[in-house]
């Protein structure tokens, strides 16, 4: 039902009627969700909208016999006020999620990506578990579904000599791939592996 | 009646059956060998540039490569990233060149791909089978190209599975599926276009000009560079992997020393034929360690741990138990590495 009024009501949103009538329904919570937003718009630009709102919640709370002993008509407008006199909240320096790679200049990109593709990341366990036991004969062979795998619990925090560690991961990650191109059943996937290679999100 | 409607089923059932053994049927395993034999001879001998999707657990990139074939260690390519910070690599002449933003690293220098390698699969095509299934299974199109589906099971847990899509006019792969033990893909390759060409310039494989950025401290990268890691093979070593798991090898066991000036790096190699697994092993003096523990690089897991002072990283498309093995069943015996 709420959806068909929005239809007929959409285009007639100057009209104050309609308007009145929105805000009655807002006000009993029968107002579709697209009407909602575009009530609340108009209730943050208009001071007509918003003093009809303030009476159709009075008269609602009449009707319920929910009337405080005191009223107070300008408490609304009191919070407004105060909002807007507040300084804008400052950004909060946040981690950013290890998907974020940033591509508006290449200077500031360039220096993410290396992070994206060699920065391996330099996880530590808590505890580093001692080497699980093997059969010391050749011929049995533990079967992998037996070895514990450590769960990597911790990030380390920021490395106080992260260049070097990241071209030493660097040199690594080459030349495993360099060899992993002479052997692999698609020689070009070492090398796709390595310009492709971005850290797993939230890792 | 009876008795020859049985013999008649009979007779159907052997001429139904003996030819197939004379031809060769598309489900024995000696056809999708024949798949990947002729895989690995287009993959080393055609031109061809082409575009295609990488996709690694929830990343996208597209990239496009420029192939030029020629005699073993002739092959020539050029990858270049489409999406992101631009990176590349270029292979050529006995050389690897990777531009990656903000380092210019070029890999091995003048030895490399010398050295034959012994367990590659056109080499051993029996070795892959004992630890791989190859199975056919039958026609798809990728690029507008009909392809031929070809899965390789790994017939233990130590190992990954690939599924190959590969052009059935010539072999190539369209699309590769690395797959986890479950059977789920880990990364996917698919090219959307690809170009056979008679001939690519020279110019196609130069190495890529250095931003300015990676060039300022180390410029160039040429042949001289100071940058290029020299690597020697190692005879003697105090290293030792006692348990392997079934079906690896070793394969190579180099030194290299970044001109940096960092101390030496031992680099063993171990490979079944399909997979490739490396051993980095790197005195740590006081250095606090790369990485303890399980870790992934895309479609790589890695594990690292400290034995006897030193970082011990191992690094590898295999399942993270085989990674972890190795790097806990490494052993150092300075007594076995004299002479």
């Amino acid at each position: 039902m709420a959806d068909n009024t929005a239809e007929l009501r959409a285009p007639l949103a100057d009209d104050v009627p309609v308007a009145a009538s929105q805000l009655s329904a807002l006000v009993d919570d029968e107002l579709a969700d697209r009407e909602i937003d575009l009530i609340l718009r108009r209730l943050s630009r208009e001071g007509d909208a918003r003093d009809r709102w303030e009476r159709y919640h009075l008269i609602s709370d009449v009707i319920q016999g929910q009337l405080p002993a005191a009223l107070d008509t300008e408490f609304a407008a009191r919070i407004r006020q105060a909002i807007e006199a507040e300084p804008l909240p400052q950004a909060v320096a946040r981690p950013l999620p290890a998907w974020y790679k940033p591509v508006t200049g290449f200077g500031l990109a360039a220096s993410v990506a290396l992070i994206a593709l060699f920065g391996l990341k330099l996880n530590q366990t808590d505890v580093l578990q001692p080497a699980p036991p093997f059969a010391a004969t050749t011929a049995n062979f533990a079967t992998p579904a037996s070895l514990p795998i450590q769960t990597v619990t911790l990030a380390r925090p920021v490395h106080s000599a992260r260049e070097p560690v990241e071209a030493r991961l660097t040199s690594y990650l080459v030349n495993h791939n360099g060899y992993a191109s002479m052997s692999s059943v698609n020689g070009m996937l070492p090398y796709v592996r390595m310009v492709g290679y971005q850290p797993q999100p939230g890792r | 009646m009876k008795r020859r409607l049985l013999y008649c089923a009979v007779l159907a059932l052997a001429a139904g059956s003996l030819p197939s053994i004379g031809r060769t049927q598309p489900a024995t395993p000696e056809n999708a060998r024949h798949w990947l034999e002729r895989m690995l001879d287009s993959a080393q001998t055609l031109n061809y540039e082409g575009t295609f999707i990488y996709v690694q657990g929830p990343h996208v990139e597209a990239m496009r490569i420029i192939h030029g074939g020629g005699e073993p260690g002739g092959e020539r390519q050029r990858l270049v990233s489409l999406s992101g910070p631009p990176r590349e690599i270029v292979v050529a002449n006995n050389q690897v060149v990777c531009l990656l933003p903000k380092q210019q690293a070029t890999f091995a220098g003048r030895d490399y791909r010398r050295s034959p390698f012994p367990l590659s699969i056109p080499r051993e095509p029996g070795r892959l089978e004992r630890h791989y299934e190859l199975q056919m299974l039958g026609e798809d199109r990728v690029a507008g190209l009909d392809a031929q589906v070809i899965a390789i099971k790994p017939r233990d847990a130590w190992r990954f599975g690939y599924r190959l899509w590969l052009d059935r006019r010539n072999g190539l792969a369209l699309r590769s599926a690395l797959l986890d033990e479950q059977g789920q893909p880990l990364e996917q390759l698919m090219f959307t276009d690809l170009q056979l060409k008679p001939h690519i310039d020279d110019t196609a494989f130069a190495a890529p000009a250095p931003v300015p950025e990676a060039a300022a401290p180390n410029a160039g990268a040429n042949a001289s560079d100071a940058r290029i890691p020299t690597g020697e093979p190692v005879t003697q070593s105090a290293w030792r992997v006692e348990q392997l798991p079934e079906g690896f090898a070793e394969v190579s066991h180099n030194r290299f020393t970044e001109a940096s000036g960092r101390h030496p790096t031992e680099h063993i190699v171990f490979a079944d034929g399909l997979a490739t697994i490396s051993v980095f092993l790197e005195r740590l003096e006081g250095d606090s360690p790369l990485l303890q523990g399980s870790s992934q690089l895309g479609s790589m897991n890695a594990f690292g741990t400290v034995v006897n002072g030193h970082q011990v990283l191992v690094v590898g498309e295999a399942p993270a138990a085989t990674v972890q093995h190795i790097a806990t069943s490494i052993q150092y015996r300075p007594e076995a590495g004299k002479p």
